[in-house]
């Protein structure tokens, strides 16, 4: 007969590798370990997008009193013609006169903004990261409006200087150009990409926008 | 002697353990980077508000309605009236600062036309400081909430003309009391209108970081009186 207690001491010395419980264990920890991290990461990443479309809104909000705030920009504004048409006639006639415009007008009237460089500003669409998109992407997260009301001229000279409704033709004291930044309505909202709207106005007196405006 | 390969249960602990530190500490680190998120934005949002009040207050029609605000019985801007209206002789004071509460340049109006009001911007915080209040994203919001930092004050200062001289205007050697202002005056010539902008600490007291990074801001712009009313110097 062989003699087996030999070889079953040496296996039972040089005993290598885990047992079946340590593996199992080490295992549950390290999962339960990564599903938390993965939990931590998920909401780290989401954060950072978060973060991503808030800066882009601000930034646009930024952009967008910048230019409203420009004169050059403003007279392009003002004068720009599309198609033989003024793109905004209504803004025009209460910076210019020449045309109705009247106090406080609700809803405000629509305003196609443009740069100095006659660059479209609004209305227009951005993605996440403040660059502009085609609003039926699904990105294309964050919209910018923008509109406009005026206040025509009190006269001065009454004791009730209450601005007129209506500016009888003339230019109005002051105009307002309104924007809004918010969640473009096509595109579809996650708590990352939410955009929280955000309105704002640009106060413009009539007297001190650049004349070329009106040329 | 026993020879081992592989780690044992004790070692891979201990590293994950290590792992999962250095991933904590990646996950603080991101916290910061979010909290800085959150002084930048109140730091953006400071500097708009500061803009917008800037461009509001250039408005002759800010002014005017802030002039001719009233409480009912009597105007509610009682210095800014007396330097502005022109209606109590010499009741403006030159270069004394007084607190005023800030209204739009809006005056509403209904469907038909009819004028509505005025929205009154800073209000009286209760020690005749005006205030207006705005979160960390330039939003205006209620003084009690924790999320609510950003305080805007408005005071202004006149300045009366100088007396008027009858006959020929002084040559450039004229003395220099020709050009000081007079004390006293029935309308100012220039009105200083100051605002602030401060982060409340106790507001901030969440995030204690923004009280360094967020820091005040006081600016002023100059208008002429005549623009706000119509009325000359006086």
């Amino acid at each position: 007969m062989r003699n087996t207690s030999g070889i079953l001491t040496k296996a039972k010395i040089c005993q290598n590798g885990f047992t079946i419980v340590e593996v199992v264990v080490t295992l549950g920890i390290i999962g339960v370990l990564f599903l938390s991290m993965n939990t931590a990461m998920v909401n780290v990443f989401s954060n950072s997008q978060t973060a991503n479309v808030k800066l882009s809104r601000d930034d646009i909000v930024n952009q967008i009193r910048t230019v409203a705030s420009n004169k050059k920009a403003m007279a392009t504004t003002i004068s720009k013609m599309v198609g033989g048409v003024r793109a905004n006639p209504d803004l025009h006639n209460c910076a210019c006169g020449g045309g109705p415009c009247h106090s406080m007008v609700k809803p405000y009237l629509p305003v196609q903004l443009y740069d100095w460089a006659d660059t479209l500003q609004a209305p227009l669409f951005y993605d996440a990261v403040g660059i502009p998109c085609d609003p039926t992407v699904p990105s294309c997260v964050i919209r910018v409006t923008t509109s406009f009301f005026a206040e025509c001229v009190p006269n001065l000279n009454s004791s009730d200087p209450t601005p007129p409704y209506s500016c009888g033709n003339l230019p109005a004291d002051f105009v307002a150009i309104s924007y809004t930044i918010d969640q473009n309505p096509a595109a579809p909202v996650s708590p990352q990409n939410q955009v929280k709207s955000i309105t704002g106005q640009v106060f413009l007196q009539v007297s001190e926008l650049d004349p070329a405006a009106c040329l | 002697m026993k020879k081992e390969n592989g780690f044992t249960l004790l070692e891979i602990l201990v590293s994950v353990a290590i792992f999962w530190v250095f991933i904590l500490g990646w996950m603080s680190y991101s916290g910061r980077i979010s909290n800085s998120e959150n002084k930048v934005h109140t730091i953006s949002a400071r500097d708009r508000i500061l803009f917008g009040v800037r461009t509001m207050v250039s408005l002759p029609a800010t002014l005017r309605n802030s002039t001719r605000a009233t409480t009912g019985s009597g105007p509610l801007n009682v210095a800014l009236n007396n330097c502005i209206a022109g209606t109590n002789n010499n009741s403006c004071t030159s270069g004394v600062e007084s607190n005023f509460a800030l209204f739009s340049p809006i005056m509403d109006f209904d469907g038909a036309g009819n004028p509505l009001g005025v929205l009154q911007i800073t209000v009286d915080n209760g020690s005749g400081v005006y205030t207006a209040r705005f979160d960390s994203y330039g939003a205006p919001c209620a003084a009690t909430t924790t999320t609510c930092p950003l305080i805007v004050t408005t005071s202004f200062v006149p300045q009366c003309g100088p007396t008027i001289l009858a006959g020929a205007p002084p040559d450039y050697f004229a003395p220099l009391d020709t050009f000081t202002p007079k004390a006293v005056c029935t309308v100012a010539d220039t009105i200083t209108v100051k605002f602030s902008i401060v982060l409340d600490a106790a507001a901030a007291q969440n995030n204690p970081d923004l009280m360094i990074f967020v820091a005040p801001v006081v600016s002023s712009i100059t208008v002429s009186a005549k623009t706000i009313l119509g009325n000359d110097p006086q």
